[in-house]
């Protein structure tokens, strides 16, 4: 499980988490949901020990982040490609295998396949629907319990979006714990466990979806506008 | 170390069309400035050959003196060491391109290094290493360079003329060659010693901006300064210490902020960095 | 008739639980013979990749259908559909009924007499199946 106790970020003189606290599960599909600014990705990042926290806690499965976690336990997919515009697909596969003991190879072979992918194809070439698809695969290949996303349907044509879709309903995700964000919640509304409303650096609602459809007939969506628009 | 050394190569990958071409221009550069100045050169001689009624080479050197190696080179001087200038400016520049621009290229690649098993000091050491490779690498193509140089020398300068200089004594009196590749060891050694602690203090100093930006800055400049005022301090005090003392002190000090450096910078990319 | 096609769903509503959709969908098929009794149904990995949903709900909808009866598990053998022909017999019920509530909600407030209301349904049901009687020739 995936915990924030009392987390809070500043950058600066701003103040982008407010004593937030919420949990995400292994083997659930978590989301965070705000609008921009909310401090989504600044909670990933942090999440992922790539920016400092002033107060509180992060623990993964109990534990704070290591950099021992990078292999086996947590990955993150950021919100865009990050590799060098000079690298080939087959480089960066490459790159993570030389760097990573728990690269699965065979996974990112039949990802590339499934994505369409050209493996000489380079960073810089790639549309943005293949540039996600890559991105996702780097993180999917990783054999970690927990897998962090980054907006991975922003600004992504319809078909790409379908295909990135249905690798949530795949065995991909199926052992693992998801944390992702999105703005575009309709489309995968009906794939996620749990929703966390986050507004100003707080958690202001965390829901199980399905609960909330049984006991109060209302969607997510229904609720956002409950709570963001009251 | 496995991880080290991948990153290494990695960060010599991509500097390699730079390299290429800092590489090319060196090599055409001290070869055309070397042949321009020594025909430029001739064709004074034989001028004022012309002009004083001397006929012969020997006349010449009896009344003027030989012509050098050295003498040869400064004519068309920015031919020959403005390509070392030229060279020299771009590696300072990537001592800090190095780092920024896995934060300022189109992909920032700083998430993927961070994100990378292992401790984050690799970062720091493939980075230094690769500076310090990359240097060497020109100081090797220099040595290379100039035995064909001296050997287009001797081809062009009339034997009455020429001057034999070993490639030795030519660099040790030449201030910016004795400076980047004295030909004693220990020299050489010092030399890149302090060269290394700098890059690593100016690592430091670009962590500390990554770490926390205007106040890092700040505090990194700070820091670079003072480093600075440190390594040189020793040989002002010319008068007041031996030589073996200055030197002794140059290098406590060096390291003690080699040492500072790399800690601070551990501290900062474990625990305080940002993207 | 493929797996994808025995198992494709239209699209979910999002104010009703999905799980819960997915057994009404299992139902549906029972009842219009798309899914057969005593017929293996897909691991719930399978059927998540199917249907295009979470894991979890696919196990969730599994177990509601073990629950009702809908599914048999015997050992480590792939799950089956019931060939109990009383449960088979109360899908269909339950089907009609709903539709049937659903239908008279929707009529209620216009305000129809039952003998109406059947005579205009059976005419209606006469001409539909003639239509498609006639279309069935073509």
């Amino acid at each position: 499980m995936i915990e924030l106790d009392r987390v809070t970020k500043k950058y600066g003189r701003k103040t982008v988490l407010k004593d937030l606290s919420f949990t995400a599960e292994k083997e659930e599909i978590t989301c965070l949901i705000g609008v921009n600014g909310a401090g989504k990705s600044t909670l990933l990042k942090a999440i992922m020990g790539l920016t400092p926290i002033q107060g509180g806690q992060i623990r993964i499965d109990g534990e704070p982040i290591g950099r021992h976690m990078y292999d086996d336990k947590i990955a993150f997919v950021p919100d865009t490609l990050t590799m060098p515009p000079f690298m080939t697909v087959e480089n960066c596969l490459r790159f993570m295998r030389d760097f990573y003991d728990r690269w699965n190879g065979e996974r990112a072979a039949h990802l590339l396949q499934f994505f369409k992918l050209n493996p000489a194809d380079r960073v810089a070439s790639l549309s943005k629907g293949q540039a996600a698809k890559l991105n996702l695969l780097l993180g999917l290949a990783l054999d970690t319990d927990y897998l962090l996303l980054d907006e991975p349907f922003s600004g992504i044509d319809l078909f790409s979006r379908e295909q990135i879709i249905s690798v949530f309903s795949s065995e991909l995700v199926e052992d693992r714990g998801v944390l992702m964000t999105t703005h575009e919640i309709e489309d995968i509304e009906h794939l996620i466990d749990k929703a966390v409303l986050l507004d100003q650096g707080r958690v202001i609602r965390s829901i199980r979806c399905e609960e909330i459809r049984e006991r109060e007939g209302k969607s997510v969506i229904d609720v956002m506008r409950e709570v963001y628009q009251p | 170390m496995k991880r080290y050394l991948h990153l290494v190569i990695m960060e010599l990958h991509r500097f390699w069309k730079i390299y290429a071409a800092l590489a090319a221009l060196t090599v055409l550069s001290q070869t055309a400035g070397l042949w321009w100045s020594i025909r430029t050169l001739m064709k004074r001689v034989h001028w004022e050959m012309e002009l004083t009624n001397l006929s012969s080479y020997a006349e010449f050197a009896n009344q003027y003196g030989r012509i050098s190696f050295m003498s040869a080179v400064s004519i068309k001087e920015p031919f020959f060491t403005g390509s070392v200038a030229v060279c020299v400016t771009a590696l300072l520049l990537y001592v800090f391109l190095i780092w920024y621009r896995d934060w300022y290229g189109k992909n920032t690649f700083i998430y993927r290094l961070l994100m990378l098993p292992g401790s984050r000091l690799n970062l720091f050491w493939a980075k230094l290493t690769t500076i310090l490779l990359l240097s060497w690498g020109l100081v090797a193509l220099q040595i290379v360079l100039f035995p064909p140089l001296m050997a287009m020398y001797r081809h062009m300068v009339p034997e009455e003329l020429a001057l034999d200089t070993s490639v030795f004594s030519f660099v040790r009196h030449h201030p910016v060659f004795d400076l980047l590749m004295p030909p004693h060891a220990a020299d050489f050694l010092l030399h890149y010693w302090l060269g290394i602690t700098g890059v690593a203090v100016v690592f430091t100093a670009i962590l500390m901006e990554r770490s926390f930006r205007l106040k890092g800055l700040a505090a990194g400049a700070l820091y670079a300064l003072v480093s600075g005022l440190l390594i040189i301090g020793p040989v002002s005090f010319e008068h007041v210490l031996y030589p073996s003392e200055i030197f002794g002190l140059t290098v406590a000090l060096s390291v003690l902020l080699f040492v500072l450096s790399v800690w601070i910078s551990g501290m900062l990319l474990k625990r305080k960095i940002s993207v | 008739m493929t797996e994808q096609d025995r198992f494709d769903a239209p699209a979910f509503n999002h104010r009703e639980p999905v799980y819960l959709q997915v057994v009404r969908h299992f139902k549906i098929g029972i009842a219009t013979g798309r899914l057969e009794a005593g017929q293996t149904v897909p691991s719930r990995r399978e059927l998540a990749a199917l249907m295009k949903i979470n894991p979890n709900t696919a196990q969730k909808a599994y177990k509601e259908m073990e629950d009702q009866g809908l599914i048999i598990t015997e050992g480590n053998a792939k799950s089956r559909i019931t060939s109990d022909e009383k449960i088979l017999g109360a899908i269909r019920e339950e089907l009609i009924t709903e539709a049937i509530d659903a239908f008279l909600e929707s009529v209620r407030q216009i305000g129809v007499t039952p003998g109406e209301l059947l005579d205009r349904i059976r005419r209606r049901f006469e001409r539909q199946a003639g239509e498609n009687g006639g279309h069935s020739h073509d």
